[in-house]
This record gives C-alpha cells, structure tokens and sequence, in this order.
C-alpha cells in the first residue's frame, strides 16, 4: 500500500505532454514556463540537437548511393514512405519510421509519412508557415460544410504574432486578406525567372500576385540560432538550428526550466478515466523497450501524438462512460480526416537570362497565394475554397530533360554539363479538402502492433470538390507560365492518394457543440475537460495553406487557457 | 564456372543479341565466353563485376565521360561506384539486365570491330556506344514500360558517380558547401561560368 502510494506520487506531475513534434514542443514548453511540473512521453527514440544529427555535415561523396534509397529498401523498409520521393534519403531515412515495423491498414490507398523519434515530424517538415484568415475560418458556415470554427482570426492573430516573434518566419508582406501578414523577418530573394515571372503575373492579371515562401527558415539570427546559410539540407538536422523544430527550438527551452521530464520509447496505450472525478487522471504507457506498462499521472494532458495518433489513443481510451473512446459522445471521434491534395500543375523552359544564375540554396520557393472564391468577383461555379500554386525556378543541373540529353555522351556532352542548363519553373498546386464524416480511421483490434496495440485503419479519399477544382490547378498552372512566355509548357497530373501531403487533419475537431464535435474553442475535449488535443486532428476544415503554424498557435493558446483555469481551480 | 552458369551465360547472350537486333555470330560468342583476358591486372577487388567486366565498364564509361583538359570518369575511379551500385543498389533482376548488357556491349565490338571493346579504339568505341545508345533509344521509344536499357543504366551511374564525387563536385562544377545566404540573380561570369554541383 505504501509502496503503491510512493510509486503514485513518483509518478505524478502536473501535466503530460503526449508527443514532441511541432505541437508537443510547444506544449512542452509553455507548460514548463508556467511552471508546471510536466512530463513529456515520446513514443520513439532520444534525438538530441545537433548531436543526434549524424549525417547533417556529410558532403555528397560521403552517403552511399548518391544519397539514393535503394529499391530494396524501397520495397522491403519504405514501401509507402519512398512514394514521397523527396524526403526519404540516404541522409534523412533515420527520422523515417520503417513502414514494415509500423503496419497499419490502408482501407484505400493512404500514404502515411511518419517519423517517431523526439522532435518527430518537426525535424523534416516543409517549413511553410502560413497564417490561416478569416475566409478559411468562417468558411464551413458559409458554405454549410462540416461545423463551424468555434473561432476567428481575431482569437488566433496574438497567437500567431507569439509564435512568429519566438521562432522567426522569414515572407514579405503582401496585405492579402486571403492570407494575412505577420511578423516577419527579411523574405528570401527571387531569381531571375521568378522575378520575371512576377512581372509578368502582376502585368496580365489583377488577381493574383507571385510572391515569395514564409519559411521558419530565419533571415536573420534570433534567440541564440544563427541565420540559415541557404545549404537546403534541412531534413538532416540544422547544425545552425536555423529552421524551427522542436529539437532545437521548443525542446531546448523547456528543458531550460527545469520543469521538464522527456520520456522517450514511451508508447501511449490510454487515457485514464476516473468516472467519479469527470476527468482524465493520467496515462498508461507501454515502454517500447521492455513492453512493461507504467502509469503517470496528472491534472491536465496535453494530446499532440499527430492526426493520427492522437486518434489511436483517445479511440483506445475506452471506458463504461465512454465505449466508444474518450470524450466520444459526438461520434465524430476518428472522423472527418483532411490531407491536401497536390501533384499537379505545368513546367516550362524559358530562353532567356542565359548569363544570369544565382548563389547558394535557397530552402523555400515562390507561391501564388489562393486567388479563388476570395470574393464575388473570384467566384467559382464548380467547386468550394480553393487552391495555391506553389513553385520554383532553377536552371538545370547535371540531370538535364529530353531525348537527346538522355542518349547523348562523350567529351562535347561533358563540357556541356559544366555549365548550367536551360532555366525552368515548375509550379505544384496545393488544395484544400473539404471534411466529410466518412473520411475516417479505426482500430483493429484482430491486427496488432509488436506492442500488442491495436493497429490503425485508414478509410479516406478525396471527394468531388477536390476533384473538380483540380482541372484549373493545371490550367491556371499552364496558362500563367504562357503568359510569361515560357516555352516547352507542359501539364502534368500525378494524382495523390490522401496522405502524401503529410498534412493529416481532422480526427478530433473543433466545433461549438458538443453533439457534433469532440473538441471546444480551446481545443479542450467537451467531455472531458482537463484533457487538450492540439495538434492537426483539431481542425474543422483544411484550408489550402501548410497548418503547422496554425497547430502552433492553437497549442500556445490552449496552454495559456489551460493554466488560467487551473490557476482559477476551474481544473 | 559451373555447366548451369555457362547455360544462363549462353541463354543471357541471346537475349541480349535480340534486344541489340543482331546476330552474334561463332567466334564473337566464343570471344566472349572465353573473356577477354585483358593484359592488364586489377588493383581492385570489385564486389559484383569480373576483372573482365571492371575493365569494360571502366572503358565505356571512360567514353562517356572522358578525361581531358578537365577530369572524366576515370579520375573519380567511376568503375568502382558503379560496381558498388550494381551490386549493393540494383536488385538480382537489375543485375541480371546489366550483367546482360555487357555482355552483348562485348560482343556487340567482337562482332563490328572484331576486338574486344577494351583493346578496340577510342573511335571504334565512340561507335559502337553510339550504336548502343541508337538501339537503347529505339527500344525504350518503342516498347512501352520497357525496363531501362542498358546504355542508359550505365549511363545514369557514371554521371551519379562523377557528379556526386568530390573531383566532380569540386573540380569539374562548382561546390559550395556553405553558401552563406542566397542571392537570387549573379551575373555567371562571377560565378567563373560553372553549374552548381547541388
């Protein structure tokens, strides 16, 4: 008994965190800096800045294959994850989970991108930080999809001044209301082409402008990190921790408080119910290492596990009050699941500023921000919200397109390579994807995980209004290359399964009502008020912009309320 | 080697005869099955290619990117990253395609230049690497969701061996390992007219 009570109290804090990514960092370190006594459960392994970033100083002759994945990992470790070309490398595959050790059930097609190691997802992101508006916020009521947003722009834009003050965004201000300004460091330059193309876009239309990418990656040094040096090997761990993450931005300073205990290889099976209390007590864990369940305790949990995961764990979360899952009265728990849909839009060459290049690597592009269903005059008949065309400009390198480059060689070939090629601009449509209830996951219970967990079942896929805004994702794509006087244009369609965006969203959202929605305006469960979900299974709606900014001001605000209202004993 | 070798090596052969769109005749055959004893010695020890094989692909892609006034794929010792390649990245059917293909590349010079490709001039081997590429661009044209040829599998490894290299990286393009910031339009020739190695 009193070893019990010892072992209890051992295990008990103020508040858990669950997960480390972008959201559990920041939920990290706002408890911690309100002096809350808080546990941190991670269910992968230890990442420490900078010394857990093995490969972030290699050179190109260094990683084995030139830093390509080889089919046989492709096949046998990556089968999913490799569909995402880009991000899983020589050099960035140790903060990828391997497919084959984390099964889940793809019901239809869903690419589930992960990595579980602290800092998760926040070590390789994309690093567009884009402000949500009002048009997206007020969107659901408008247009009588999903629930209404329980807030505005108004409750977010403090949070978002917060967040871009601390971590530093670098965008130049474009007074869209579409996407609202902020506080920004100097932007990143255009090059040639994409200076060109600008001009031309702001000649032929009065809807839209080019501008530049809001990137975490700073400009300029702030809070101890130095200013990005443009080498764009990002996903390898910064060794001037000059993009955000939470390993070297959020985990660092509540770790500095003192306050913070970081539990790695602690895989969250529950929430813990205390029916008489009306609230969440704590958590059960599985230590992945040695399979034992451990109890922690506390008065407030913070859920930021991912889209995904933080739905596995409240659907597991089963009690007599709740058989369905914690704080699941509504039963759109494990509904609703957005990603964005993209791999699509047109390529170019362009002849021309042939003596004109550029120096050094720059880690962001260029975008045209939404210019549909803005207003009146931007109406669409076909289809709701919207889309953004995300793009780049470069001038090839040793890989150069067409037939006669790919069968050619010899000395003449060589010195052709020496210089750079032709210049090009590629641009690569982002759209939204409306909530719709059976877009949805599941547990199955007969599949279990090497932790004896229930394995995770995904049912999703885009709907017609993602599909009906695509065809001008192409057009517009194409057309404005045309208009610029770009040659070679070419249009392409790749077709994404839900999930290669890596923008999961929607499991657990936000809404006014408790009948219809699982969490309130602070991102606190209805049911269950001591227990906050903040990370991208809040959302009522997807809007077409990167979320990751979003999920951290939506955390940072939780946090404040959280702590007022224990504060005032209201938990 | 053993009798069920020597059969998959004939049976390979023939294969890689009708991809190429001629006959191999006796001797090239015979040529090619005997190796082609070259004179020199390895001073390597591949994983995956013979000494015959090292020297032919050391000589081909020695076509492809060859040395002069700037360094080739023989300055960054291409041979060696592609035998890597072949024997760590390719899977067994990748290496049965490529094995194939240099095999047919062999007698393809057996049979037009009546040597082997190692001892056959830098013409002749210009020739017939660009007989290579003729039939590659025909088959992978015409044959739809065709695998990649083989002159293009060698093709694709030497350029990813020379480019990613330290010499090719640094010395044939231009590398900068830390660039500092971005500046978006430089005149080229204050870049000394070079193409980014990434």
């Amino acid at each position: 008994m009193n070893l019990n009570l010892k072992a209890k109290v051992q295990n008990t804090y103020d508040a858990i965190v669950i997960g480390t990514g972008i959201s559990g960092g920041w939920a990290a370190k706002e408890l911690c800096e309100k002096g809350l006594n808080t546990l941190v459960l991670e269910r992968g392994r230890m990442v420490r800045h900078l010394e857990d970033y093995p490969t972030m100083n290699l050179k190109p002759w260094e990683l084995p294959y030139g830093d390509r994945l080889t089919p046989r990992e492709k096949n046998e470790d990556y089968p999913v994850q490799s569909q995402t070309a880009y991000a899983v490398l020589q050099s960035t595959k140790h903060f990828f989970v391997k497919d084959s050790e984390h099964p889940y059930n793809q019901i239809k097609p869903f690419t589930w991108t992960r990595g579980y190691h602290v800092g998760g997802r926040s070590l390789t992101w994309a690093r567009w930080s884009f402000r949500l508006s009002d048009i997206d916020l007020e969107a659901n009521d408008k247009d009588g999809v999903g629930v209404d947003w329980p807030i505005r722009y108004k409750d977010l834009e403090p949070w978002y001044d917060y967040i871009e003050t601390y971590i530093g965004v670098s965008g130049r201000k474009d007074g869209l209301k579409q996407l609202p300004d902020g506080k920004f460091l100097p932007p990143w330059e255009m090059n040639c082409i994409e200076r060109h193309l600008e001009q031309k876009i702001a000649e032929n239309y009065t809807d839209r402008i080019l501008t530049l990418g809001r990137t975490s990656n700073i400009t300029q040094a702030i809070g101890g990190r130095s200013k990005c040096l443009a080498r764009n090997l990002c996903r390898r761990g910064c060794p001037y921790g000059a993009y955000f993450s939470s390993n070297a931005v959020t985990l660092p300073a509540a770790e500095a408080t003192g306050n913070m205990t970081l539990r790695p290889h602690s895989i969250v099976n529950e929430i813990i119910y205390d029916k008489e209390k009306k609230r969440a007590v704590g958590v059960r864990i599985v230590d992945a290492e040695t399979k034992q369940t451990i109890e922690f305790y506390a008065k407030i949990i913070f859920i930021c596990a991912s889209t995904l995961g933080s739905a596995s764990i409240l659907m597991n979360s089963k009690s007599d009050e709740f058989p369905d899952g914690l704080g699941n009265g509504s039963g759109e728990l494990g509904h609703n699941l957005m990603d964005h849909h993209f791999r699509i839009g047109a390529y170019a060459t362009y002849d021309g500023f042939t003596d004109q290049y550029y120096k050094g690597r720059r880690p962001t592009g260029v975008i045209v921000p939404r210019f549909q269903n803005i207003d009146t005059n931007t109406q669409r008949k076909d289809y709701l919200r919207g889309f953004s065309n995300y793009g780049g400009g470069s001038r090839e390198g040793y890989w150069r397109a067409g037939e006669e480059a790919a069968f050619a060689f010899g000395e003449d070939y060589k010195q052709r390579l020496m210089s750079p090629g032709q210049w090009t601009f590629r641009f690569n449509a982002f759209g939204e994807c409306l909530p719709h209830h059976d877009n949805r996951v599941y547990l199955d219970y007969e599949k279990t995980d090497s932790w004896g967990q229930p394995t995770l079942s995904v049912d999703m896929e885009f709907r017609e209004n993602e599909m009906a805004m695509r065809p001008e994702m192409m057009s517009s794509s194409a057309e404005m290359l045309e208009a610029a006087g770009f040659k070679n244009v070419q249009t392409y369609d790749d077709q994404t399964p839900p999930g290669l965006g890596i923008h999961e969203m929607g499991t657990a959202r936000m809404g006014k009502d408790p009948r219809t929605s699982v969490l309130n305006r602070w991102n606190q469960m209805h049911e269950v008020p001591n227990v906050f979900v903040t990370d991208g299974s809040c959302m009522a709606s997807s809007p077409w912009q990167n979320p990751s900014l979003t999920y951290m001001a939506l955390t940072a605000r939780a946090c404040d309320y959280a702590v007022d209202q224990m504060k005032k004993q209201n938990l | 080697m053993s009798p069920n070798q020597l059969v998959d090596r004939r049976k390979a052969i023939k294969q890689a005869s009708l991809l190429l769109g001629f006959t191999i005749t006796g001797p090239a055959l015979t040529g090619v099955l005997n190796g082609c004893t070259p004179s020199k010695v390895l001073d390597w020890r591949p994983s995956f290619f013979t000494e015959e094989e090292a020297f032919l692909i050391e000589a081909a892609s020695a076509r492809i990117l060859p040395s002069g006034e700037t360094p080739g794929a023989a300055e960054v010792n291409a041979v060696r990253f592609i035998d890597q390649m072949v024997a760590e990245y390719y899977l067994p059917e990748d290496q049965v395609r490529f094995r194939t293909g240099m095999q047919a590349l062999e007698a393809h010079s057996e049979e037009t230049a009546g040597k082997s490709f190692i001892k056959a001039s830098e013409s002749e081997q210009d020739t017939i690497l660009s007989e290579q590429a003729l039939t590659a661009r025909k088959q992978f044209l015409d044959i739809p969701d065709s695998p990649q040829p083989f002159f293009l599998m060698l093709k694709e490894l030497t350029i990813l061996g020379f480019f990613t290299s330290e010499i090719g990286a640094t010395q044939f393009l231009n590398f900068d390992e830390t660039p500092g910031g971005y500046q978006g339009c430089v005149p080229m020739e204050d870049l000394g007219g070079k193409a980014w190695a990434t």
